[in-house]
């Protein structure tokens, strides 16, 4: 049996939990909202002693990322916390600690760059750089997730950095009750990190040049790592229910009432649970609809959707995400996910759906539209174009922020 | 000074560096000097070219030296490793400039960290653009000689100033024309920083600069020689608030001499000259006169 506490916690404070069961030996930090509160909690852990950890009060991200190479390079576990304007000053050294595979895990609530609220305008900028990218839906998955991050990134066959995501103040700032392991389990699921090569190491006498390899073999070694992480994500997912008993589908997705439905949404974070909600709603009608969530962002699990698409052959589906990129009037998962299944002769009809830019809200009424249109398309095989929410039927009010 | 002895090379020639470029014996010095047990970061910059080093080297992103610095210093701590030097060379662009805010924060948090700056005065590495520590009047590729502007318009900042005032325990500048000087002030950086975990040491050496400078090679240390006796580059310390002018010439020789040997102010008027000579022995006074005081 698992020893567990239950508390009542936001996002935030479940990923500063995690971080301390994971006994990692180096932070570093810049404040920023809403990710503050993460490196808060860390900071009392480690001035109240039940952290043995260096804390770097760093002066900017691109410093923070960095510093956090710097200490990778030592070969010591490490975490940071960062978002929006954040990540984006970051971008430069966020690039290099994927080039030196450092295995850094960084959690994001996500937030737009114009506002303080969640959308994924930031880690969507950030999705060629060579993060693992895991999208989560609640405190407690965040918990969870932050856990399993350390396994996955550190593991020998990835040794690729990896973001937490969760959305701004919607799960970073609000509380729910969360399942805390206790440290003896984490023990056993994560135990002390094992460098692959410790590029310094004032112990060792060799001569080491930090120097790469030739860029072309270096960007395939990279691609053939993100392939391998999509095995340990799923491994880690398994191994985490085997003694947690909490399993998110098979680590890459998860899907909600699948079998025989017509049509499914794809949605990502927070908005999943109103998505399920819905989905009760609409089959209580007889609809036949479903829903699949993407966990895993990066790497984008194309194989498992087309297994899914093999095995249920949905007439429509749509995809709704907080992210738009301009010029193609779409989001990144729907380019991804439409390129993933172009070249089955059975593939479904496809609709994006762009909503909650900007933190705006998702609700069940947009759902509802969203699964109304997809089912439209799996009946009549039209789809019109793409819809953006805040202008059929979300409240828009376009306003001027001054953040 | 005889207590400084390098007990065991860890830097090899040759280097990817110039011919007559001071900046090789700015790091072999330093690391030679510092030994076995330390490791060195290096932003983009003329000191890529340093050559090889038994020590472990890690590049870093031009604005962020003294940050990545700061993580492998607390990355060693965490990893048990004890008394390890943690040294970056950086160049005056990645010091002055881009890498300011990064440096500063570092001093700040007290980070074990032995900062050298060689200070060529321009962005060399790529291709002689004007840094802020770019003299007054001196051609570089981004300040030309134009028929209305000629050299760059403005004074250089004081970068060990701006250190002092982050109150570590040494602040100090060297010339490579002075080897025994530097090489104590580096062992001096070695007991602060890396023994006693005072926190940072600054130290900025003239990296006289053949190719950027446009001087012949062979005259490498003449050069900085003269630039220490004309009053151009005093050479002080400040070690826990206490002040020494190191070398103090009785007179300083013309500015003149030193200006005239360098392509970059070949086209100085006499005015431009003596004004540039005033800025020079203002400083001077003002540095003899904390060194009468001690502080
Ligand atoms: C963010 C960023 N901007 C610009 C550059 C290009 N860059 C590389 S080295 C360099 C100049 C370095 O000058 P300095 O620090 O004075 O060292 P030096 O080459 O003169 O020794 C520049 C501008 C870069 N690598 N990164
Ligand atoms: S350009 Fe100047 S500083 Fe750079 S390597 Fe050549 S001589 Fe040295």
């Amino acid at each position: 049996m698992v020893k567990e506490k239950i508390d009542f916690l936001t996002g935030n404070d479940a990923i500063a939990y995690a971080v301390k069961l994971a006994r990692v030996k180096v932070i570093a930090a810049y404040p920023i909202t809403p990710q503050s509160p993460v490196t808060e909690k860390i900071s009392e852990y480690i001035a109240n002693g039940e952290m043995d950890a260096e804390f770097i009060e760093i002066e900017g991200e691109h410093s923070c990322l960095a510093a956090m190479r710097g200490a990778g390079a030592c070969g010591v576990r490490i975490f940071t916390a960062t978002c929006g304007p954040g990540l984006m000053y970051a971008h430069e050294n966020l690039e290099m600690v994927h080039r030196d595979r450092i295995p850094l895990v960084i959690a994001v609530p996500n937030r737009s760059y114009s506002s303080l609220f969640a959308d994924y305008t930031d880690s969507m900028c950030e999705a060629t750089t060579g993060f693992i990218q895991l999208f989560v839906e609640s405190p407690q998955e965040a918990l969870d997730t932050t856990l399993q991050a350390f396994r996955i990134a550190e593991d020998h066959r990835v040794l690729m950095p990896l973001m937490v995501l969760y959305d701004g103040y919607v799960t970073s700032h609000t509380g729910a009750t969360v399942r805390l392991p206790s440290q003896e389990d984490v023990d056993r699921f994560l135990p002390p990190f094992k460098p692959y090569a410790v590029r310094i190491d004032p112990s060792r006498s060799e001569f080491i040049q930090w120097d790469t390899p030739g860029v072309p073999l270096q960007e395939m070694e990279h691609e053939q790592a993100m392939t391998n992480a999509k095995e340990v994500i799923k491994e880690a997912n398994e191994e985490y229910a085997e003694i947690f008993g909490r399993r998110y589908g098979n680590g890459l997705i998860e899907t909600y009432r699948v079998e025989d439905a017509e049509a499914a949404l794809v949605t990502m974070a927070s908005m999943t649970g109103t998505a399920r909600h819905v989905v009760d709603i609409l089959r209580d009608k007889g609809e036949r609809v479903g829903l699949i969530k993407l966990r895993s962002f990066r790497p984008f699990p194309a194989e498992d959707f087309i297994e899914l698409q093999e095995k249920y052959g949905f007439k429509a589906l749509g995809v709704c995400e907080r992210d738009v990129t301009h010029g193609c009037n779409y989001g990144e998962v729907y380019g991804d996910l439409k390129a993933s299944l172009y070249d089955l002769a059975d593939r479904p009809k496809m609709i994006n759906f762009i909503l909650g830019l900007g933190g705006s809200d998702i609700r069940v009424q947009d759902l509802q539209f969203a699964y109304q249109k997809v089912l439209e398309a799996a009946r009549t095989g039209k789809v019109e174009k793409q819809t953006w929410f805040g202008h059929e039927i979300g409240a828009v009010e376009i306003r001027l922020a001054g953040f | 000074m005889s207590d400084v002895v390098a007990v065991e090379r860890v830097t090899i020639p040759p280097t990817g560096a110039c011919q007559g470029c001071a900046m090789v014996l700015i790091s072999r010095h330093a690391l030679d000097t510092l030994g076995r047990n330390s490791a060195v970061i290096i932003p983009a910059s003329c000191g890529a070219w340093s050559g090889a080093m038994l020590i472990d080297r890690g590049p870093t992103q031009f604005p962020s030296a003294a940050a990545a610095a700061s993580g492998v210093a607390r990355g060693l701590k965490a990893a048990g490793h004890k008394n390890t030097n943690v040294v970056v060379i950086a160049g005056d662009g990645g010091t002055y400039d881009i890498g300011l805010q990064a440096l500063s924060g570092a001093a700040e948090r007290g980070e074990r960290i032995i900062y050298i700056c060689q200070n060529n005065q321009a962005y060399m590495n790529t291709g002689i653009q004007r840094s802020g520590a770019t003299p007054r009047w001196a051609w570089t590729t981004t300040t030309p000689i134009g028929s209305v502007i000629q050299g760059k318009t403005v004074w250089p900042k004081s970068m060990p100033e701006i250190m002092e005032a982050h109150h570590i325990p040494l602040v100090a500048t060297a010339s490579i024309h002075n080897i025994p000087d530097y090489k104590r002030k580096i062992k001096l950086a070695q007991r602060l920083t890396t023994e006693e975990g005072k926190g940072l040491s600054y130290i900025e050496v003239l990296n006289t600069c053949p190719t950027g400078w446009r001087y012949s090679p062979e005259k490498m240390v003449a050069m900085a020689r003269l630039a220490v006796e004309t009053g151009f580059w005093p050479v002080y310390e400040v070690v826990e608030g206490k002040f020494k002018l190191n070398i103090k010439p009785k007179t300083l020789k013309p500015l003149k001499e030193f200006l005239q040997m360098q392509g970059r102010f070949r086209h100085l008027t006499d005015e431009q000259i003596a004004e540039m000579e005033r800025w020079v022995h203002e400083r001077w006074q003002r540095l003899l006169e904390r060194d009468e005081r001690g502080y």
